[in-house]
């Protein structure tokens, strides 16, 4: 395993795929904090610019969400999508490293690479509050703190699924195509399972061809167990609408890291069984 | 003779379609073994599958005595290299980096050998320039000094003179012959180009649809090959109706070579060539080659079946 890991912190160093993360990272930090900024305002139009608090932390944090997932496919397309392309893996699975322990070595510098790039960002974030604002009051609470973590632990559990999708499919390319349509399409989910959970229990219909109208049940209204699973989606899901982000809780970020950690796991196993069974040209 | 690689009933399919057949092979210590076959004959599986790069179907081998299914076979592979297919190289680093990652992977931590090696492959002045900027020659030479990283005793090379100039595989033929002469290197080796092949090897196996057709030495070999007056004319063409006529056993060479396996005196050959009007410019005794041999093998095998 230490053979594996030293070859794949070597690449890492060596093919600038370090500096490519720090850079990546400050670039994305600033990117978020002027587009949050922006939306901040136009949302607490109250407030007097460059007065900065929590909820615009918290609007960054949620901002990152969305961004950090693409900026982790590309590493891990570049990272582990190239050792395969260019087939040096070959090199490793000819020495002798098991195809287990190289997995593990790619896996560890692809988290460790996402962990560096959520400190930067988050680092970053709070650095830009503390010189941009006139004034500040950004709270260390509970709910920020794991909101904060909450971001670590879904980025690190996209980065175990991209990194299953590298050994998955068949060339770079695919790699990347798959890896990028995963947060539009979850994104997508999420808003259609919030709209349908958002339809209302009864409405109100026109009586035959009369301008009266009364009360029905919505046929549209979820509702049973497939409502409790809905519902269960739409909390562990941190892609929703923006409404679904204001009423986020605490408890939802705690099922938020659950599930990614339960994404962790099954793309790590699965990705152990793609590696075993995979046939290297 | 001791054996550094063994394989026994190996047989690998791809769905339905069956590209090794029960493949048996002993390689001997020291040896250059060269595989030879057709496009599509099983030559790369079989070289992929004793470097781990695939999984038989059934059957096994051994490397060094350690059967591929006992653990142990993960620290036997440090001690053989190999190129499967064309060089596995990371083209976004140096020829020394590249060599040093080798090294990183076989879990060596002094890299004193690494000048030593460039050396070898004739890498030594190309500095920071990256390996995908090199020509295919020095891809391929690069590819070699990866493999040779540890100082292995077993190499198997798929195809390494692909694709070379005729410098390039003198300069290959000249680095293997000389790793085996002096690090009693084996190598496994497979090439479509038979007459470079026949400058290297020692032993031979001649496989054909997933099957070994024969085993064999290079004395054997030499011993079994026929032989052959080989002609030069001015023109083949008007010779092949007479030939046939005659029912002369030949084989063109080239444009203006005809090996002739009938034993038929040089006087009749020339009067045949007069015949047909054609200048004959010398005859030589020759032995078949080493792709005649394995034609005939291939036509013999296909005959029967």
């Amino acid at each position: 395993m230490i053979r594996a890991l030293k070859s794949s912190f070597f690449r890492f160093y060596k093919t600038g795929a370090l500096y490519l993360t720090v850079a990546g990272s400050v670039a994305f930090a600033f990117l978020v904090a002027l587009y949050v900024y922006g939306s901040y305002f136009s949302i607490y139009a109250f407030k007097r610019p460059r007065f900065l608090d929590n909820s615009f932390v918290l609007m960054c944090l949620n901002a990152l969400l969305y961004v950090m997932p693409f900026a982790i496919a590309v590493f891990c397309v570049l990272f582990t999508g190239t050792d395969l392309e260019y087939r040096s893996v070959n090199n490793k699975i000819t020495t002798g490293i098991s195809r287990i322990q190289i997995y593990c070595a790619d896996l560890t510098v692809s988290l460790l690479a996402s962990v560096i790039s959520c400190a930067i960002q988050e680092g970053l974030i709070f650095l830009i509050v503390k010189i941009w604002a006139v004034k500040s009051t950004i709270r260390f609470d509970t709910y920020l703190i794991g909101m904060m973590i909450t971001v670590v632990i879904i980025c690190i559990s996209f980065t175990a699924l991209y990194v299953f999708f590298q050994y998955f499919a068949r060339n770079k390319l695919l790699a990347l195509v798959i890896t990028l349509m995963i947060i539009p399409c979850v994104m997508i989910v999420s808003t259609l399972i919030s709209s349908d959970l958002k339809e209302p229990y009864r409405t109100q219909v026109y009586v035959d061809d009369t301008d009266k109208t009364e009360w029905k049940l919505n046929p549209a209204y979820v509702s049973g167990t497939k409502r409790e699973i809905y519902t269960f989606i739409i909390e562990a899901s941190p892609y929703s609408d923006d409404e679904d982000f204001y009423l986020n809780t605490k408890k939802n970020l705690q099922k938020q890291s659950a599930a990614a950690a339960i994404v962790f796991v099954l793309s790590t196993a699965a990705g152990f069984l793609a590696i075993s069974k995979k046939e290297f040209p | 003779m001791e054996n550094v690689l063994s394989v026994k009933d190996l047989c690998k399919n791809y769905g339905k379609s069956k590209v090794l057949k029960g493949v048996n092979l002993d390689i001997p210590k020291g040896s250059i073994f060269g595989l030879v076959g057709r496009n599509g004959a099983g030559k790369t599986t079989l070289m992929r599958i004793v470097t781990g790069l695939a999984e038989p179907t059934s059957g096994t081998y051994s490397i060094g005595g350690v059967e591929n299914t006992d653990r142990k076979i993960l620290g036997v592979r440090r001690r053989m290299g190999s190129i499967t297919d064309s060089p596995a190289l990371y083209k976004n680093l140096s020829a020394y980096d590249n060599i040093k990652l080798q090294y990183i992977n076989l879990g060596m931590t002094s890299f004193d050998d690494i000048p030593e090696l460039l050396e070898l492959v004739d890498l030594k002045d190309t500095g920071k320039k990256k390996a995908g900027k090199f020509s295919l020659g020095m891809r391929q030479r690069l590819g070699i000094a990866i493999v040779l990283c540890g100082k292995p005793d077993i190499l198997v090379l798929d195809e390494p003179i692909n694709g070379l100039d005729p410098q390039g595989i003198i300069q290959m033929r000249e680095i293997l012959l000389r790793i085996n002469r002096e690090r009693h290197t084996t190598i496994l080796i497979s090439s479509h180009i038979l007459e470079e092949l026949s400058k290297l090897a020692t032993h031979y196996a001649f496989i054909e649809k997933g099957e070994i057709l024969q085993t064999l030495s290079s004395q054997e070999l030499m011993s079994k090959v026929r032989k052959c007056s080989r002609i030069k004319v001015t023109s083949t063409d008007l010779l092949f109706p007479v030939f046939d006529k005659e029912n002369i056993e030949y084989k063109i060479d080239n444009q203006d070579t005809i090996d002739i396996y009938s034993d038929i005196s040089a006087k009749h050959i020339i009067q045949l060539a007069d015949e047909a009007g054609v200048d004959v410019i010398s005859i030589n005794e020759n032995n078949e080659s080493l792709e005649g041999y394995f034609m005939n093998l291939v036509a013999k095998k296909d005959g029967i079946s």
